[in-house]
């Protein structure tokens, strides 16, 4: 329970921060001299611009929870490795795809949730390759180790 | 309890006897922290109470109500609490998982299993589970 606690906080922390530094990059990427959350059309739906960035920052704070809770998965004994792969994909990808896209990040339609998909299977694949390769070394680090004596 | 003690600084070995119609938890609580020192696990063995030293430990994990110890040589069983034992026994033991403490001295090595799972095997071949959160205390022990 603590830890779980722990990860949310953490999770929501990362996510704000890296939501902040990204929105701030694709800002200056576009030459804006006012700050956008998102896309200026997100901040076109509210009458305030103060808001946009409060939803915005919410929005932030749930993926990153949401990221930080579906690594959690991996951690059920009784699972096989695939079968925690494959529910964690989903928890992510069902959780992720909407909150994206209320966020604002890509427009509402079949050709941009297509490569949105796409993109982000390819970004999965690697990251659990590089989680492979992560946990393979440290594991060889220790062995090496042990070896010394 | 009447509780004699004989005072001799030129004493050579410190030791104590106890006389008892039976062995309580109590008494293996006072005798395991008057170990603290002497470094040994008073264990069970054939219904025989044997002093296993800490050193010749392998492995511990609860089983039941009982904590099973493991020497390379043989079993033995000690009625305490993995979270007391995991408080007095010194720092070459590890928790590995859940109700398990390992001595990381008596690791031979690490396997990274299919499953994603990781393995101990201990220098007797045992395979013990550890999880992927004492890992990192493992490497921080190993000075890694």
């Amino acid at each position: 329970m603590k830890k779980t606690i722990k990860s949310s906080i953490y999770g929501m922390q990362t996510g704000v921060v890296l939501g902040l530094f990204i929105s701030l990059v694709f800002n200056y990427l576009y030459g804006s001299s006012h700050y956008y959350p998102s896309s200026p059309q997100f901040s076109e739906h509210f009458t305030n611009p103060l808001n946009a960035v409060l939803v915005s920052i919410i929005l932030w704070a749930t993926i990153g929870l949401l990221f930080s809770l579906g690594a959690i998965i991996f951690e059920v004994e009784n699972w096989s490795l695939l079968k925690r792969t494959i529910i964690n994909f989903f928890i992510y990808y069902l959780g992720f795809t909407p909150l994206a896209i209320l966020a604002g990040w890509f427009p509402f339609n079949i050709y941009y949730l297509i490569s949105f998909t796409i993109t982000f299977i390819l970004i999965y694949i690697i990251m659990w390759l590089v989680n492979v390769a992560i946990s393979r070394h440290q594991i060889n680090e220790i062995n090496k180790r042990i070896k010394e004596g | 309890m009447k509780i004699n003690f004989h005072i001799d600084p030129n004493l050579k070995d410190e030791h104590a006897d106890f006389w008892l119609r039976k062995i309580t938890d109590r008494i293996s609580n006072v005798t395991s922290q008057l170990n603290q020192e002497q470094e040994i696990l008073w264990c069970y063995h054939d219904k025989e109470i044997e002093p296993v030293d800490y050193k010749n430990i392998l492995v511990l994990q609860t089983v039941g109500n009982q904590i099973e110890v493991k020497t390379p040589d043989n079993i033995y069983y000690c009625k305490a609490r993995i979270t007391q034992l995991i408080e007095q026994l010194p720092s070459q033991f590890i928790e590995s998982a859940r109700g398990t403490i390992i001595n990381y001295k008596k690791i031979d090595h690490l396997e990274l299993l299919d499953n994603g799972k990781i393995d101990v095997i201990m220098i007797n071949r045992e395979r013990v589970q550890i999880s992927r959160r004492k890992i990192k205390n493992l490497k921080e022990k190993l000075g890694i």
